[in-house]
């Protein structure tokens, strides 16, 4: 693609600031309908955060999914053999690594999706 | 402003309803929808019927509950996403008529809708002053008394709901812990979404189930959120759509689930202690309360939680009228109850080495 302007975080933004600023605090609008905006402005903010940091969230997940079930396939499938692995007892539900892997793919999950979730 | 067509259309039917069903003239004299709820529609208003004006609410469900109350097993369910049984329309309001006669507050159901008003399934309530809103409860210091004390109400709520008579409520469906794990690992295989960490969820919660002592009526979704409150006491217990005949002590740990103590550092609501829950419970019903059958429950709440992220943020799959911002952001929300579940896990280890469990 050329370049375009903007770039695409920079219409995100542009536009979760209209809504945060312009629309949101409008008195005429409902409860209702200012309650949807509301999350309509998180969606987009969340949008943000995976095109800051979903690339590498991703990479990390799928390095780990290939220690623990190989390198063959798709992210999606990689957690499709997983899935499999634990239902059928392949992978115990306890194992330590897959315990780790479950729980940073989480906290990395949870910092686009709601980063207040982590605390601090 | 002109009023949008959809709000028209339920003023001009709602209008003749109340006429009908609870006295002319029935002219609204205020329309509005309320936030709370995404799997029903809540109107408030106030209508005039003979020479008073009351504030009622209107409750119709959005989502079709299964016929006949089946079990979310069939044999589409292969092409069709399987869905959790939930209670709507006359069942619904029956819930609510046969738990205010058992002491709950709930609000007073005035009239149970028919086909013939075109409004869908739902009923007229009395309209309950309060709060539901969790993060103005947990925040506002007008509802000081309330945090003192709402652990304990909540004790002594549940005892009354779960001394509701069975009998009566014929349609509530059996499920116990294991039909109930069962349910929910058919609706997420429904998707065919591999989810590593719903796994080892499911796993635990077979391998942990603890063996039951009791069936009784459970709410199902009894939380902050669905409570009205005011600044001393609890007013009204909403949302039965969830009801079902089952372990009592779901409902503790279902309360206790972090999600529902939104922001808040306590267990209950995020506002009360467990042991006052459990004190409470115990002197009402006179059942003694074991914490780690809880916490169970409560371990298998961010389960439950996450599989309906799932069942909302992918609800647009089959039902285009769940295309809605609010939808899509729940599904965005699954990871926040499978981390809880993670650091359930940890606590749970610890506890165990501690050797206290």
């Amino acid at each position: 693609m050329p370049i375009s302007l903007a770039s695409a975080p920079d219409l995100l933004a542009v536009v979760r600031e209209f809504l945060e600023t312009d629309v949101v605090e409008d008195p005429s609008i409902s409860d209702d309908k200012r309650f949807q905006i509301r999350v309509a402005i998180n969606l987009l903010a969340t949008v943000e955060r995976e095109l800051r940091l979903g690339p590498a969230a991703n990479t990390a997940e799928e390095d780990r999914l290939t220690a623990l079930v190989g390198a063959e396939g798709s992210l999606e499938e990689k957690n499709r053999r997983l899935s499999g692995a634990i239902r059928d007892g392949a992978v115990a539900s306890d194992d330590p690594q897959l315990l780790d892997h479950l729980y940073r793919t989480l906290v990395d999950a949870l910092r686009i999706n709601n980063p207040k979730w982590l605390g601090g | 402003m002109s009023e949008p067509e959809h709000v028209k259309a339920v003023k001009a039917k709602l209008r003749d309803t109340v006429a009908r069903l609870l006295g002319p003239p029935g002219d609204l004299l205020e329309l509005r929808r309320l936030t709370a709820g995404a799997t029903k529609a809540t109107w408030a208003f106030t209508a005039q019927i003979g020479d008073t004006q009351q504030a009622l609410i209107l409750q119709t469900s959005i989502v079709s509950s299964r016929p006949e109350g089946t079990a979310a097993k069939s044999d589409d369910a292969k092409t069709a996403p399987a869905k959790l049984p939930t209670l709507a329309g006359e069942d619904d309001a029956a819930m609510m008529l046969v738990a205010g006669k058992a002491g709950v507050p709930v609000p007073q159901v005035r009239a149970v809708l028919t086909a013939d008003c075109g409004l869908g399934e739902g009923c007229i309530m009395d309209f309950v002053p309060g709060e539901t809103i969790a993060r103005r409860i947990l925040r506002e210091p007008r509802f000081a008394a309330l945090h003192e004390n709402f652990a304990q109400q909540c004790g002594e709520i549940l005892a009354r709901i779960h001394a509701m008579d069975q009998a009566s409520l014929s349609f509530l469906m059996p499920l116990d812990g294991a039909r109930q794990i069962a349910l929910y690992r058919d609706v997420y295989d429904s998707y065919d979404l591999p989810v590593p960490a719903l796994e080892v969820a499911f796993r635990w919660a077979e391998d942990h189930l603890p063996a039951v002592a009791r069936s009784t009526v459970v709410h199902g979704d009894f939380r902050m959120g669905n409570l009205i409150c005011g600044e001393q006491r609890i007013h009204a217990v909403l949302d039965w759509e969830l009801a079902c005949v089952g372990d009592p002590m779901q409902d503790l740990g279902w309360l206790c689930v972090k999600t529902w103590r939104f922001g808040g550092v306590d267990a209950v609501g995020g506002i009360g202690h467990r042991e006052d829950l459990f004190a409470a419970y115990e002197r009402a019903s006179g059942i003694a309360v074991n914490p780690a059958h809880v916490r169970f429950w409560e371990g298998w709440g961010c389960v439950r939680w996450a599989i309906i992220c799932l069942i909302k943020g992918l609800a647009h799959r089959s039902d285009p009228a769940q295309r809605t911002v609010e939808a899509f952001a729940i599904g965005r929300r699954m990871e926040e109850p499978l981390f809880d579940f993670l650091e359930f896990l940890r606590e749970e280890k610890a506890a165990k080495v501690c050797g206290y469990r």
